[in-house]
């Protein structure tokens, strides 16, 4: 039994990495996170997150920023705490949470946009390029 | 006729005893007992730095209570590790607090922690008096040594950022511990040119310098990791090959200044060679204990210290 359990931790340093290389490829998970000692193998600045309302009856070019001092203190933490987790799990930590209670927090907007935006450095180039993500929300009927 | 599952039991022992050799049971014993005290006084003193800093470096859960009897209990472990009589029992004592560590702090948990985890559990496999159980889990600690430093460098391969220095370069161009150390390989000007970028903008860069010694650099890093990790693995080549490695981890430190890390994976290399883990436990709590008074502002270097630990 000890040598099973000896071999198994073994098997998981020895392939997880591996896996792990799979998972940052696909969804974008920071490489020097969740044990796949892939530290100091490519530059992971944080990720930016921005908070965009559209008030009701607005185009869709009307987004502005919200203004993030505005939002009650749970929201505020909630978002700081999104912002390292996105930047550890990349696509596995979806907003979605996040924008259901920006919702529920500014009843007076009717849609919510969650533009996360995480910068790589590029092996070609060796240039910084950014990837951005926007998540519309919308108040149900 | 053996059935496929025996074949691979009899090669997994093969592999197994292939790191196993090289000391006999008393030593083996009590390199086990130098690596199981200096790693749960490493846990303890990293323990009671995340309480005293409130929480582990960007995490969230780690804060309050349950953070104060995590570490308490983890200290308790440190303690028992030093009594002959309750040795065995102090990695076991540890390991759940360790878990509800690694736990509260995911998903931001650091790699190096992910190490003393593993290590700590490993440790929990020996049993009074076994040598069996010995044998096999300093081959296993071995064993995850060799692993762990293969995939560093396999990592940086794959990555492909080492291959013309655009990581070092990047990181030269932050600035702080690692510019210190790598910009001594490149003019004043490539410094400023990096170091002018910003790198939450997109297109800065390019992050690739013409500098034939930082070009070496980077790529000796991960052809060393990867071949002093096969290097370890020969019984010939062991002990050198050892040698290397520790003073490629604290060339390395010396850039990225992870106190904490240094010591965890010296200590496990030291594994390698028959009496090293007892002959420097000494020196090496002095290290934590100075640590701790300086990063506490009793001595001088507090600043530095923590950066290297947090």
């Amino acid at each position: 039994m000890k040598r099973v359990v000896a071999v198994a931790v073994l098997a998981f340093v020895a392939l997880w990495p591996l896996a792990h290389r799979g998972l940052v490829a696909v969804y974008d998970v920071n490489p020097w996170k969740l044990a796949g000692f892939a530290m100091y193998t490519t530059p992971t600045p944080p990720v930016q997150v921005v908070l965009f309302e559209r008030a009701a009856g607005e185009n869709a070019e009307g987004l502005a920023p919200i203004d993030e001092q505005t939002l009650p203190p749970t929201l505020r933490r909630q978002l700081a705490r999104f912002r390292v987790e996105r930047h550890a799990l990349g696509a596995l930590r979806s907003p979605d949470a996040l924008g259901a209670a920006l919702l529920e927090a500014r009843r007076d907007l009717e849609w919510v946009v969650v533009a996360v935006q995480r910068m790589r450095l590029d092996r070609e180039s060796a240039r910084m390029t950014s990837r951005r993500d926007q998540f519309v929300y919308e108040r149900s009927p | 006729m053996i059935s496929p599952g025996q074949k691979i039991s009899v090669w997994i022992d093969q592999g197994l005893a292939v790191l196993a050799e090289g000391a006999d049971g008393v030593r083996r014993r009590s390199q086990l007992r130098a690596f199981r005290r200096f790693v749960l006084i490493h846990a303890s003193v990293r323990s009671v730095l995340w309480l005293w800093f409130g929480s582990a470096p960007g995490s969230f859960g780690i804060e309050g209570g349950a953070n104060l009897v995590a570490a308490g209990v983890v200290a308790l472990s440190g303690v028992l590790a030093f009594w002959h009589r309750s040795e065995l029992l102090a990695p076991r004592v540890a390991l759940p607090a360790l878990v509800w560590q690694a736990l509260a702090t995911y998903p931001v948990t650091d790699n190096h922690f992910v190490l003393e985890l593993l290590a700590v559990a490993l440790l929990c496999l020996v049993g009074k008096r076994s040598r069996r159980d010995e044998t096999l889990v300093l081959s296993s600690l071995r064993w995850l040594t060799v692993i762990v430093l293969f995939h560093t460098g396999l990592s940086k391969l794959l990555y492909g950022h080492y291959f013309q220095g655009d990581f070092l370069a990047f990181m030269v161009g932050q600035g702080g511990r690692f510019a210190d150390l790598f910009g001594l390989l490149l003019p004043a000007g490539e410094v400023a040119r990096l170091q002018g970028y910003d790198a939450l903008r997109t297109g800065a860069g390019p992050y690739r310098v013409d500098s034939l010694p930082l070009l070496l650099m980077s790529n000796f890093v991960w052809i060393s990791e990867m071949a002093l990790a096969v290097l370890l693995v020969v019984r010939r080549t062991r002990l050198l090959a050892a040698a290397c490695a520790m003073l490629l981890v604290l060339v390395i430190q010396l850039g990225a200044r992870e106190l904490g890390f240094a010591l965890l994976f010296v200590n496990l290399l030291l594994l390698f060679t028959t009496d090293g883990n007892r002959r420097v436990l000494p020196f090496v709590v002095a290290i934590y204990l100075y640590s701790l008074a300086a990063v506490f502002g009793w001595l001088p270097g507090g600043d530095w210290l923590q950066a290297g630990w947090l």
